[in-house]
């Protein structure tokens, strides 16, 4: 007789899971907002972040660009200035979309807020933002960004309006209820 | 503006490391600066010539530069790539071009002294400090090919100070570091993981900015060579120095590395010949010694997961006071291992550290405890004993009862399909 290997129930812990992750969003909305100091430190710790990458990327790039247009095989190449040029926006164009966007989208937050326990969610549902969403938001926050701070220390919640817009709310999530 | 400046290791206040000895470095290279500040001045106004001679194309013959080059007044206490000596490299350490140069290195030297005494007695310190910087600062004159630095001289405590900053990482690289943390209206203490700086610190920038350095077009005036040198040369006689004083991998302070060494034999005697309890007793008291540390921590979150029978209620509890919020944040693993091995072994989890415990924390180790294909107890286990803990807590309570309510129908089902 042919032993078949049982197959373990997986929907019972995945509905339980599902659970799990609904209460952690319930407890997420519930938190409190992130206080405006906050916000502003991981904006300013960002800040450092990216012009640490960004100037890492263009140094790296700047020495590999010299080193190629002072060798005798590639100095002949006429399109290899427009190559590193290329190359230089394109990683620091990724590096942004990796840290501005899929990092809210997977992790919740940016480093500068998972570092100071803040985290970025739907108003509604208390679920992390997906990529149009995040996206939105940012593209929200460069457009009114002065506008947007003004708007959220006159509000009791203090929201800004580039959250209010696009539907997402940042909360403090370390601590006790 | 904001700022982050390393303060110590996250030990407790009576590790921190001490003022005292600090100074001695940067009163040392203060006293060298001005000791020896009318060779720079002198260097100065030959270079100031030198110039001049150039302009008038007295030294076209780049053989002539190189011969008046080599006769610097620096170079007499300095080094540079074609003329060394090692007492020459040892010197280096001490000497400054200006009043800015010195001031930024004593800053660094006061936090690199300070906070590896909390490690290393500070004659070790001194010794890492001057050798490390040597070895940095030769290796980056050696390792520098360009003609047009050839008499250029490499000094100053930059090296050395790196050579304290790979020091630190080889005794701190697997626990914390604190953050002074200064924003306008707001400032404090933050606590991060020393590896991740590590990463952003050592590898990310100094050793880009050091490619740059063999490109004369984009040269910084900075010697980044010999910072990469020097951290390179402190790692090495660090992890030399660990391995003469047969220093742990879990310990972090030199308070906990004396006890070790001198008291805790004695103690584990008192215990006698029971290897469970040995091993409890020297993991907690060596935890009271240092609270902060993690690699202890997970010493004894695997004794309690390999023999969580042995362990009473008294011992659960007194172990369980050391696995707070941060540790569960970051060992999610160890600490789900153990919630597991107790429920298995029918011990109930100590209450004081459930109340203690966030109700987000419990939720990811909740999450953590679902297995598939197996009856979902440990999770009900967890849940339960929180809301236990927590009967005084109404609005937490009924938070968690309607939980319950939802965890129902996943854990019934499981229970007929099993045909229970």
């Amino acid at each position: 007789m042919e032993l078949k290997p049982i197959k373990p129930d997986t929907s019972a812990a995945e509905s339980l899971q599902a659970v799990l992750a609904r209460a952690e969003e319930e407890h997420w909305l519930e938190r409190p907002n992130a206080p405006l100091v906050l916000r502003g430190a991981s904006f300013f710790l960002d800040l450092i972040f990216i012009y640490l990458i960004t100037h890492s990327i263009q140094k790296l790039l700047g020495a590999l660009a010299f080193y190629f247009s002072e060798s005798e095989t590639f100095s002949s190449y006429p399109s290899l200035p427009l190559l590193f040029g290329f190359l230089d926006v394109g990683f620091q164009l990724s590096f942004i979309f990796f840290y501005l966007i899929l990092s809210v989208c997977d992790w919740g937050g940016t480093l500068g807020k998972l570092l100071l326990g803040l985290r970025v969610i739907d108003a509604q549902t208390g679920k992390k933002l997906d990529i149009p969403q995040t996206s939105v938001r940012l593209l929200l926050g460069i457009i009114t960004n002065v506008l947007s701070l003004a708007v959220a220390m006159s509000r009791p919640d203090r929201n800004t309006l580039h959250d209010q817009l696009a539907g997402s709310v940042v909360k403090r999530v370390r601590g006790k209820i | 503006m904001i700022l982050l400046v390393p303060v110590s290791p996250e030990v407790p206040r009576y590790h921190r490391p001490t003022w005292g000895v600090t100074w001695i470095i940067p009163l040392l290279l203060i006293f060298s600066f001005f000791h020896t500040h009318p060779i720079i001045e002198a260097d100065q106004e030959y270079i100031d010539q030198y110039q001049i001679l150039r302009a008038e194309g007295l030294l076209d013959d780049w053989e002539l530069e190189a011969a008046y080059l080599s006769e610097r007044p620096l170079l007499k206490v300095a080094i540079a790539p074609k003329s060394w000596s090692v007492e020459r490299a040892l010197f280096s350490n001490f000497l400054h071009g200006g009043v800015l140069h010195l001031a930024l290195n004593v800053i660094g030297v006061i936090a690199g002294v300070r906070i590896c005494t909390t490690f290393i007695p500070f004659i070790c310190t001194l010794a890492i400090f001057i050798l490390g910087g040597s070895l940095g600062l030769l290796f980056s004159a050696l390792l520098y090919t360009h003609s047009s630095g050839d008499y250029v001289p490499h000094l100053g405590a930059s090296a050395g100070l790196f050579a304290l900053m790979g020091t630190y990482y080889v005794y701190n690289f697997r626990f914390r570091t604190t953050y002074f943390f200064w924003f306008p209206s707001k400032q404090g203490l933050i606590s991060l993981k020393t590896s991740w700086f590590f990463f952003l610190d050592v590898l990310l920038l100094e050793l880009l900015l050091s490619t740059s350095q063999f490109l004369p077009q984009s040269y910084d005036g900075v010697d980044h060579l010999a910072h990469v040198g020097g951290f390179l040369a402190g790692c090495i006689l660090a992890v030399g120095l660990r391995l003469v004083q047969s220093w742990p991998s879990v310990l972090q302070t030199r308070g906990e590395f004396l006890y070790w060494s001198r008291f805790l034999g004695t103690k584990l005697k008192s215990v006698g010949y029971n290897p469970i309890q040995a091993s409890f007793v020297g993991w907690t008291e060596l935890l009271k010694i240092n609270f902060f540390n993690d690699q202890l921590k997970k010493k004894l979150a695997l004794l309690i997961v390999r023999e969580a029978r042995a362990f009473s209620d008294q011992n659960l509890k007194e172990a369980f006071i050391y696995f707070g919020p941060t540790f569960v944040r970051l060992h999610l693993w160890e600490v789900t291992r153990m919630i597991r091995a107790l429920k298995n072994a029918g011990k109930a989890l100590p209450e004081d550290w459930l109340r203690k415990t966030p109700y987000d924390i419990i939720i990811r180790l909740a999450q953590n405890l679902v297995r598939p294909g197996e009856e979902q107890t440990d999770v009900l286990f967890l849940i339960t004993s929180y809301q236990v803990a927590h009967r005084s807590n109404k609005v937490l309570n009924q938070k968690l009862a309607a939980l319950l309510k939802k965890m129902e129908p996943a854990t019934k089902s499981r229970s007929l399909a099993s045909g229970e």
